[in-house]
């Protein structure tokens, strides 16, 4: 594992990639998942953001990947470090072992299945959460094909991703997919918080392993009196597969149901028909 | 924040239970409070129920009381119509 190198910056963006160095096939070509995320938001975000990169190395992560990882970080765009994370998984405990290692002031946490679509992207959520009592920004994910995949979280009997299946594009019928706006939450897939605040609620809950942990999340952020945004404009792919089966555990639903019920049963922020 | 990598996951452990005991125990005062709701509800209810039971009661009473009463008349009217037949008849002899 290389030594840790960072600057200690006021306004610096911690990025934290959880990743096992998992591979497979986008646009017909295969790849390291965690190489072309990381390459991407390097080759997007400008140099007057001050900018580290924090991937959290599962114990599957090969070592020639964290090699071209930290090879990544020796340009103008930000300095990319690997922390070890030798524990069974949890996703959880990945966010926060990389949040624990980070210097910044915002947290980006980040899915190493991502890629940014263009420039401009994390100004953007900075200028989101920049607003005052914003405790966390989402973006617009999209999947391969180009549909949408996220626009915010609705809490309303179930947890659904506001506009799912949607074109990529697409405004909604109210129009609310492309504006910036308070949400019920927004996916860790791709999520900005500010330190101070991921510190206040205590991270993620790692009783929630593989799920609902950004919905905890978000739940804890508003409950501390913040608000969480969608920011449109910040547009990323994102290859989950459409058709993901998750393993839901029965103790991850009984937990959530615990914490937020009253709160899971209504969404005063997403209309019923988007 | 200065602290150490352990520190800031001990911290965040510690708060996490902090919040997540609170969420819970505010679910539990709001189930409480519906649960109190449900109660005072069905007990109005079973107190209207007990009125209306009673009521009821009263206006079956009356209708028996009516049936009796109606019931008396044609055995008046029998037993008026027998004893003038008898009469009738002691006469004619």
């Amino acid at each position: 594992m290389p030594a840790p190198t960072s600057v200690r910056t006021a306004d610096m963006v911690s990025v934290v990639v959880p990743s096992i160095g998992t591979t497979g096939m986008v646009r017909g070509a295969e790849r390291v998942f965690v190489i072309e995320a990381v390459r991407s938001v390097l080759a997007t975000v400008a140099t007057s953001v001050p900018l580290e990169v924090i991937v959290v190395c599962g114990r599957e992560m090969p070592a020639e990947t964290e090699r071209l990882l930290v090879e990544l970080g020796g340009g103008p765009g930000g300095a990319v470090r690997c922390v070890a994370y030798d524990d069974v998984f949890n996703f959880s405990a990945t966010v926060n072992q990389g949040a624990a290692h980070a210097d910044g002031e915002h947290l980006l946490l980040l899915n190493d299945d991502t890629e940014v679509v263009g420039a401009g992207w994390l100004e953007r959520m900075i200028d989101a959460g920049a607003a005052p009592g914003v405790g966390a920004v989402g973006a617009r994910l999209l999947f391969e094909d180009g549909t949408l995949q996220h626009a915010g979280h609705t809490y309303r009997t179930s947890l659904d991703h506001v506009g799912f299946g949607l074109p990529g594009d697409s405004a909604g019928r109210t129009g609310i997919l492309r504006q910036r706006r308070r949400v019920a939450g927004v996916t860790a897939a791709c999520m900005l918080t500010p330190m101070r605040v991921f510190d206040l609620v205590g991270g993620f809950c790692t009783a929630f392993p593989g799920n609902y942990n950004d919905v905890d999340y978000c739940m804890k952020v508003r409950a501390s009196g913040h608000s969480i945004v969608y920011e449109p404009d910040a547009v990323l792919w994102h290859f989950e597969s459409k058709s993901r089966v998750t393993g839901i555990r029965p103790d991850e639903v009984a937990l959530i149901q615990r914490r937020w019920l009253s709160e899971l049963i209504d969404d005063p922020f997403t209309p019923v028909s988007p | 924040m200065n602290d150490s990598v352990d520190a800031r996951l001990a911290r965040w452990a510690e708060r996490d239970s902090v919040v997540g005991l609170d969420a819970e125990l505010t679910q539990v005062r709001l189930q409480l409070t519906d649960r109190d709701a449900e109660v005072r509800d069905l007990r109005a209810r079973v107190e209207q129920l007990g009125n209306r039971v009673t009521q009821i009661e009263l206006e079956r009473d009356a209708l028996q009381h009516r049936v009796f009463a109606l019931q008396r008349v044609p055995l008046g009217r029998r037993l008026y119509r027998k004893a003038r037949s008898v009469a009738g008849r002691a006469l004619h002899r």
